[in-house]
């Protein structure tokens, strides 16, 4: 505990130094990005992409968010999501760290601008204005957010534009911008009138309801005070958040405060403000926005983009079609044995390689790792499915293409595929763009099928097909073709030019032997309508249909109660190391010819667990043929003997102890060479006959001594 | 049925009721929490939404009478203007003005640094602090020459001789002004803990107020005055606030409101949900009921088919639903409540009124052509009075504890402060596993309290009207 | 028996036809109110904007919301006489296969605590009616005064912070050990522990009004000739109680606890909601919020369909008990 004390310390002086530089920076400018924390345990850490060390992924749903921390604080969860209210109750705990990184979570007001009097320019600008983004971050989130005045936010790295106009937080400038915008403010009445001489009318901000958000409803009453205080006719609207998002999407909405959660790279700016485009809801359009966001979009160079998208924010920030308010930062909490959290660089978030590399610090391998869920998850069908708790189940079975590379989590980190490339070229003289992904060959489905470029092609197909409300990407419905040349290859052919594609195309992929099983999908309802993990797998009994590549198998389910993942056995990337454990005694490794060879072998399991029902064999092996093999009996307590009768061998071997079991129905080998020697059976003797040849030796020394003696006297 | 006439007005009927020890706690019961509700303005001393009273999760300031509770911090509002402070270094020229301080620093000859300082003394007699919060507001005004600088920092000195940087403006070699808005400090700012050397989970007012004693604000303003210019700065009050952790009656939820105010001003919203429920709720029975009951025939089959099929439709679920797809407001959560429970009275009200139908005096004021109108004001519903009266009481609790329920799922009318809402706050703001019984206790106890003293005026009526009734119990 | 046939024929049609209204009236409420008044359009609840229209038009032909209301409601009905309930707007799945997956929780939880309420309700009753104007009976009737204005949701509160987070003897929420025992005997007992408060505030809840009604129906008939004529043979107060009078209390007995039922789905809703308890309650009120109206019309419609049948159970029982009914 002590040492953990000791790297706190250390870690707390880096920081120092590392942080002057970011509090100038806050005093200068508004952005802050928080460095990735590093916990104690992990201060040596780093990821490796095997795994998972784990053996079992319990997630308990737990609703109330009380119950979920008690149980965290009683050690039967082994990390939990750290409201900012309460940290204070665990942050001196010794037995729990805590991990404080930004979100891509942003909150904004949105704003419906073609809505009176939200068409305004003024009054939303107006609003900004009032919108105190300190007070919001302090009073409701305790300090734990930070504030936002791009349209992309700041955890976007260079994405986002750090010198867009801002609206800093102030009664005055509010009303001046009315003023200079040509309203007109009575001070007998004190009501706002419109440049056109008529009364404001109500402006109007929709939040879901307090059970749902009770700090949006704070914050949207706090700028209701602000906008009261200087007299515009402002309001809350509570209404359900369904009830809200039927609104946006229909466009009915006035505004609202919401959350927007990003991507790793922000694709979505090109739908949010492109006229017409299909998250504009604000109703916006502007040529030269639109402009910019084509050249954003529609181009191959990233860079080149960047620099579009950076003149689109300025230009989004001028219009204000929706005002970011802040980005949250996240503390979660672990427990001080659980290690191999690997957290995206640099501004954090757990990566997916996390799920590989969690594990307990007293146990490397095996064991269970407990994380909530604060929802039942209602479908597992990765086409249908829309909560973060359905996702973060089937993270851990689904997998893709590629994945975020943790250390700078704006670049790829090759997965599925090895490798691919993009290419431009033309087809009937259009310009379409080529992507070839070149695929692993070692990867199977949790049913033991392999995992081929057609998987890839079905899944892509069945998208563009179906059009599943989840995944469903403007690339797939410029996919004009695609090639499987062989297994695992596979190149598809889109309409157009855009660095997107490659992120868009990334899917979850599934089994085209489950999903594309016309009969099995149309026993249970189709493809909308069934829950794969309720139906079970048609071949392989004790798997459901839910399966994919990942590190887990679906294993059990007890609804509204826990979801059990078994951790794969046969995953394409299970970890070296995690495997048997073999601990040999040789009596000697040198031996004469028709002595036995004994060899006592303790054999255990990943976790240090006796194996009783391993198959252990002794091979004696000589220029890599297999002279003599035998195998070895269970003498209790996982300790397996065999004596190998060595009769008529000579020479220099290598002796194998090769190891079998079944763990949890999981079959593993493990085998270790011996060097061994045999000698000839008369190399025994050899001491005996030293000894001889000294006695005979001796013996006609002495001879010899005693004769020159007798010769001396008659010389 | 003979009802005197006394139970015709009012006053006869309070009287009657406070013959009785359980109509008299009754009713003593229910004029408190009237005048509770009525003068709630009066009575709390915050507004119900008002936040940030004192800190979060504060205590009842009346715990301090327990031992280990007796250092808690008192809220701590401090303004300190101009002459408050005690200014210290070389400054070329100081004034104290409407509070404000104006400070102008010229050099004498060739570029000059200079530096001056205000300090407050604060005295801290309480245990720790969890925050601290403040604004300081100043006007920089730069003449002449290019390259003077000026730098205005806050620190708070602690007794044990530590000192720490609250606020650095930076270097300000232009005008500035930031008055309107003026700066903000705040503990919880993540920014601010790190650059102090904490962790972002530390309570910087835990940390720094650390212990009792004579602690100081300081304020530092350093100059760089360049020859041939001037450099001047007015400094506006400071405000430094460190909230309390024990406040108010009820002490204070996780925003700093204060409870005792929620509490009282819940009242009034039991009391116009109950009495008007049930007003709505008797009326429509009693129509139901009146109409299907003199009537008879099809009229009355269809009506109490009606009445049967609404008792049969599970209540709370479908006002769950009912609440959620249509809206959530008082009026309409009360008109909901209302349709839901008159169908037990309206047949209760059918069955008398067929009885009164065939009494002489109603057939006989038929046989003299009186209309059905006239019979049924003149004769019928008089006689019902008594019924009237029992069901408008007794269907109060049953309104008031409908409306808690669904305020306690938040279907309520959010704008509203309601004791099931207070309920549903403490039930989603960790105030179970903090056990905080002052927060979960009194508004359950409110409830109970206000549905109780309804249940026993209800009961006492129904003794006053039915004598024959308590004599049956007593069997 | 003829007589009994028809009047249970008669009650038959009685039923069924409140059954449809409720129908009318829960589809009045909850699709066309909204449509009407708020301009509530369902199929915006689970749209997703990267759809275009042709997709949102086939999706709303899937669910049937592309019709006219009325003709919406005919459909509804006819799919119900053949048991679909529909397909969930949030899951797409089938609502009977989801309710299917809920009911056997709430079934566990409210069938234990209404028989047990019951069983209470009539023990707490004739212990009082024998012991009727004695000290236990009066503090009784006065301790129901305060039951009758206690609210359901704050004693289940109560109950949680008591023995949940202060003396942490019962469990917080859920309804069995994450993972449970694979012990089956021991699994049972872990079941048992989780079920223990929200049972126990659902029989605190129940019981008083049961032992009161039952009180004062034992008192009434007490009172009546035959008892007196009983007593007067000589026969023991227990045995006049256990052979006579709960004869005649019987039939509205049965006809309480049946109308009770939807009571009783009231009460589960909040008290599964309070204690996290993976039923149908909880599900309708998470359904209801994310506007899954599917749902909602499902879970209403099989508690009013409950309702209804137990009330005809109800019908038959008391007309075999008591053959005077019939003639009515």
């Amino acid at each position: 505990m002590s040492k953990n004390k000791d790297d706190k310390k250390a870690r707390l002086n880096r920081c120092k130094s590392l942080l002057a530089l970011v509090v100038m920076f806050t005093f200068i400018s508004v952005t802050i990005v928080y460095p990735a924390p590093v916990p104690p345990e992990q201060e040596a850490w780093s990821w490796e992409p095997y795994g998972p060390r784990v053996d079992e992924t319990l997630m308990p749903v737990i609703l109330d968010y009380d119950a979920r921390l008690m149980a965290f604080k009683k050690g039967d969860l082994d990390t939990c999501f750290i409201q900012p209210a309460r940290v204070a109750e665990v942050k001196d705990d010794p037995n729990i760290y805590l991990l404080t990184y930004q979100t891509f979570n942003l909150q904004f007001l949105g704003i419906n601008c073609q809505q009176y009097p939200w068409n305004y320019t003024a009054i939303r600008k107006a609003v900004a204005h009032l919108i105190d983004k300190d007070w919001i971050i302090r009073n409701v989130f305790n300090g734990f957010g930070v504030p936002v005045d791009s349209a992309i936010p700041p955890a976007f790295g260079d994405w986002s534009n750090p010198n867009v106009p801002s609206y800093p937080y102030s009664r005055e400038l509010a009303k001046k911008v009315l003023l200079d915008a040509g309203f007109m403010f009575d001070e007998r009445t004190g009501k706002w009138y419109e440049p056109n001489g008529r009364e404001l009318g109500k402006i109007v901000i929709q939040v879901p309801p307090q059970e749902q958000a009770p700090w949006l409803y704070q914050e949207a009453q706090r700028i209701v005070e602000e906008g009261r205080s200087i007299g515009l006719p402002i309001e809350i609207e509570a209404i359900e958040f369904q009830a809200l998002v039927a609104q946006i999407y229909s466009k009915t909405f006035k505004s609202f405060i919401l959350y927007l959660g990003w991507a790793r790279v922000p694709t979505l700016a090109y739908e949010l403000f492109r006229t017409g485009g299909s998250w504009n809801f604000w109703g916006i359009s502007d040529p030269e926005l639109d402009k910019l966001l084509e050249q954003f979009y529609y181009t191959a160079d990233i860079s080149k983009a960047k620099q579009a998208l950076w003149k689109a924010q300025e230009k989004v920030a001028d219009i204000l079609p929706y005002i970011p308010i802040y980005m949250g930062i996240a503390n979660v909490g672990f427990r001080t044995n659980i290690a191999g959290i690997v957290l995206s660089k640099p501004v954090g978030g757990q990566s997916y390689l996390t799920t590989l590399n969690v594990h307990h610090t007293d146990l490397p391998f095996g064991g269970a790792y407990k994380t909530p869920l604060g929802s039942d998850p209602r479908t597992l069908n990765p086409f249908t499915a829309i909560t973060g708790d359905e996702w973060a189940v089937m993270n851990n079975i689904l997998e893709s293409l590629f994945i975020a590379h943790p250390d700078q989590v704006s670049d790829n980190l090759p997965w599925l595929a090895k490798s691919w490339k993009m290419e431009e070229t033309e087809i009937n003289g259009h310009p379409v763009t080529k992507i070839t992904f070149y695929l692993n060959d070692n990867v199977t489905w949790h049913d033991g099928v392999k995992f081929t470029a057609r998987d890839v092609n079905f899944t892509w197909w069945f998208i563009k097909l179906n059009r599943p409300t989840q995944q469903y990407a403007k690339v797939f419905e410029k996919l004009i073709e695609t090639e499987v040349p062989d297994d695992y290859t596979i190149t598809a052919y889109i309409n157009g030019t855009s660095w997107t594609y490659l992120y868009d195309i990334n899917v979850a992929l599934v089994p085209a032997h489950i999903w594309g099983n016309e009969s099995l999908l149309m026993q249970h309802g189709g493809w909308e309508k069934w829950d794969p993990s309720k139906v079970p797998h048609p071949t392989k009994s004790g798997l459901t249909c839910l399966i994919g590549t990942g590190p887990f198998v679906f294993a059990e389910r007890k609804p509204g109660e826990y979801i059990l993942l078994k951790w794969n056995s046969g995953y394409w990337k299970r970890h070296p190391a995690k495997t048997l454990k073999l601990e040999y005694t040789l009596q000697r490794t040198t031996l004469y010819e028709g002595e036995p060879l004994q060899v006592a072998v303790k054999v255990t399991d990943y976790t240090g667990a006796a194996l009783t029902n391993a198959t252990v064999s002794l091979q004696l092996i000589s220029d890599g043929n297999v002279v003599k093999s035998i195998s070895a009996i269970h003498k209790g307590g996982g300790i397996y003997e065999a004596s190998l009768d060595t009769a008529g061998l000579s020479g220099s071997f290598k002796a194998l102890v090769r190891s079998s079991a079944l763990i949890g129905g999981a079959s593993f080998e493990k085998e270790v060479p011996i060097p061994v020697t045999i000698r000839p059976a008369w190399e025994r003797y050899l001491p005996y006959m030293a000894l001889g040849a000294i006695g005979i030796a001796v013996a006609v020394i002495a001879v010899l001594y005693l004769t020159r003696k007798r010769v001396k006297p008659s010389g | 049925m003979s009802t005197s006439g006394a139970f015709h007005s009012l006053t006869g009927i309070v009287k009657s009721i406070a013959r009785y020890k359980k109509g008299m706690l009754g009713l003593s019961l229910l004029l408190a929490f009237v005048m509770v509700g009525v003068f709630a303005d009066f009575i709390a001393p915050h507004k119900p939404d008002e936040i940030n009273l004192a800190g979060g999760y504060a205590v009842p300031s009346w715990f301090k009478v327990i031992p280990q509770y007796r250092d808690l911090p008192e809220n701590i509002k401090l303004r300190i203007v101009g002459s408050e402070w005690k200014a210290e270094g070389d400054c070329s020229r100081l004034t104290v003005l409407h509070g404000w301080i104006l400070c102008e620093f010229v050099p004498e000859g060739g570029s000059q640094s200079s530096a001056l300082s205000l300090v407050y003394p604060l005295e801290y007699p309480y245990s720790p602090p969890k925050n601290f919060y403040g604004e300081i507001a100043y006007n920089v005004t730069v003449t002449g020459e290019l390259g003077s600088t000026v730098r205005v920092r806050l620190y708070i000195d602690a007794p044990n001789g530590k000192s720490y940087q609250i606020y650095d403006s930076g270097a300000i070699s232009r005008n500035l002004t930031r008055v309107e808005p003026p700066v903000r400090f705040d503990s919880r700012d993540v920014p601010l803990k790190l650059a102090l050397g904490f962790s972002p989970h530390d309570d910087l007012g835990e940390k720094i107020f650390a212990e009792k004693g004579l602690y100081k604000l300081r304020i530092a303003v350093y100059a760089r005055v360049v020859e041939g210019s001037s450099v001047k700065i007015a400094l506006g009050p400071v405000y430094f606030n460190i909230p309390g952790l024990a406040y108010g009656v009820l002490g204070t939820d996780n925003l700093g409101g204060d409870l005792f105010s929620h509490l009282i001003h819940g009242t009034r919203v039991s009391l116009i949900v109950g009495i008007l429920a049930s007003v709505v709720s008797v009326l429509l029975g009693l129509v139901v009921g009146v109409v299907a009951g003199y009537k008879g025939g099809v009229v009355d089959q269809v009506l109490m088919f009606f009445t049967d099929t609404l008792m049969f439709l599970p209540l709370i679920p479908l006002l769950i639903a009912v609440s959620v797809f249509i809206g959530k407001s008082l009026y309409l959560t009360i008109f909901l409540i209302a349709l839901f429970s008159w169908m037990g009275f309206a047949r209760n009200c059918r069955a008398y009124v067929m009885s009164l139908r065939e009494r002489p005096f109603v057939e006989a004021a038929r046989a003299l052509g009186a209309s059905d109108v006239y019979i049924l004001f003149r004769h019928i519903l008089p006689q019902l009075t008594p019924v009237v009266y029992i069901t408008l009481v007794l269907n109060v609790p049953g309104a008031i504890l409908l409306e808690s329920s669904l305020s306690f799922l938040n279907l309520g009318d959010p704008r509203v402060p309601s004791w099931g809402r207070m309920l549903y706050n403490a039930r989603y703001s960790g105030a179970f596993s903090r056990l905080l019984w002052w927060w979960i206790v009194p508004p359950g106890v409110m409830i109970t309290l206000l549905a109780m003293s309804f249940v026993l005026i209800g009961q006492t009526l129904d003794e006053v009207f039915n004598p024959k009734l308590r004599a049956r119990r007593l069997v | 028996m003829a007589g009994l046939a028809k009047y249970m024929a008669k009650r038959a049609i009685d039923r069924v036809m409140v059954l449809f209204v409720a129908l009318v009236l829960q589809f009045a409420l909850l699709r066309v109110l909204p449509y009407y008044v708020l301009g509530i359009d369902p199929s915006f609840f689970f749209m997703n904007p990267n759809l275009t229209n042709e997709q949102r038009e086939l999706i709303k032909k899937a669910f049937g919301l592309d019709e006219p209301l009325h003709a919406q409601f005919v459909k509804y009905v006819l799919a119900l006489f053949t048991g679909n309930l529909g397909y969930s707007f949030y899951t797409r799945r089938p609502v009977a296969a989801e309710l299917m997956e809920r009911l056997p929780n709430t079934v566990i939880l409210l069938g234990t605590s209404t028989v047990l309420t019951i069983l209470f309700g009539l023990a707490i009753g004739l212990m009082l009616a024998m012991k009727r104007g004695t000290k236990i009976d009066t503090a009784f009737i006065s301790a129901s005064v305060l039951l009758n204005s206690f609210p359901t949701f704050y004693l289940g509160l109560l109950l949680l912070l008591v023995f949940g987070f202060y003396l942490r003897l019962f469990p917080l929420a859920g309804s069995v050990s994450r993972p449970p025992p694979s012990d089956p005997v021991l699994y049972v007992a872990d079941f048992l522990w989780h079920m223990t408060l929200p049972l126990l505030t659902l029989i605190i809840v129940g019981v008083g009004g049961y032992a009161l009604l039952i009180r004062s129906l034992l008192i009434t008939q007490l009172g009546e000739d035959y008892i007196v004529t009983a007593r007067a043979k000589g026969l023991d107060e227990r045995e006049i109680i256990v052979k006579h009078v709960l004869r005649n209390v019987l039939p509205p007995v049965i006809t309480i606890v049946a109308l009770a039922l939807p009571g009783i789905v009231s009460g589960a809703v909040i008290t599964e909601t309070i204690f996290s308890w993976y039923g149908v309650g909880r599900w309708l009120f998470e359904a209801s919020t994310q506007f899954d109206y599917p749902v909602v019309q499902g879970v209403l419609f099989i508690s009013i369909l409950l309702t209804v049948m137990s009330l005809y159970i109800a019908d038959l029982l008391i007309a075999l008990a008591d053959p005077r009914v019939r003639l009515r």
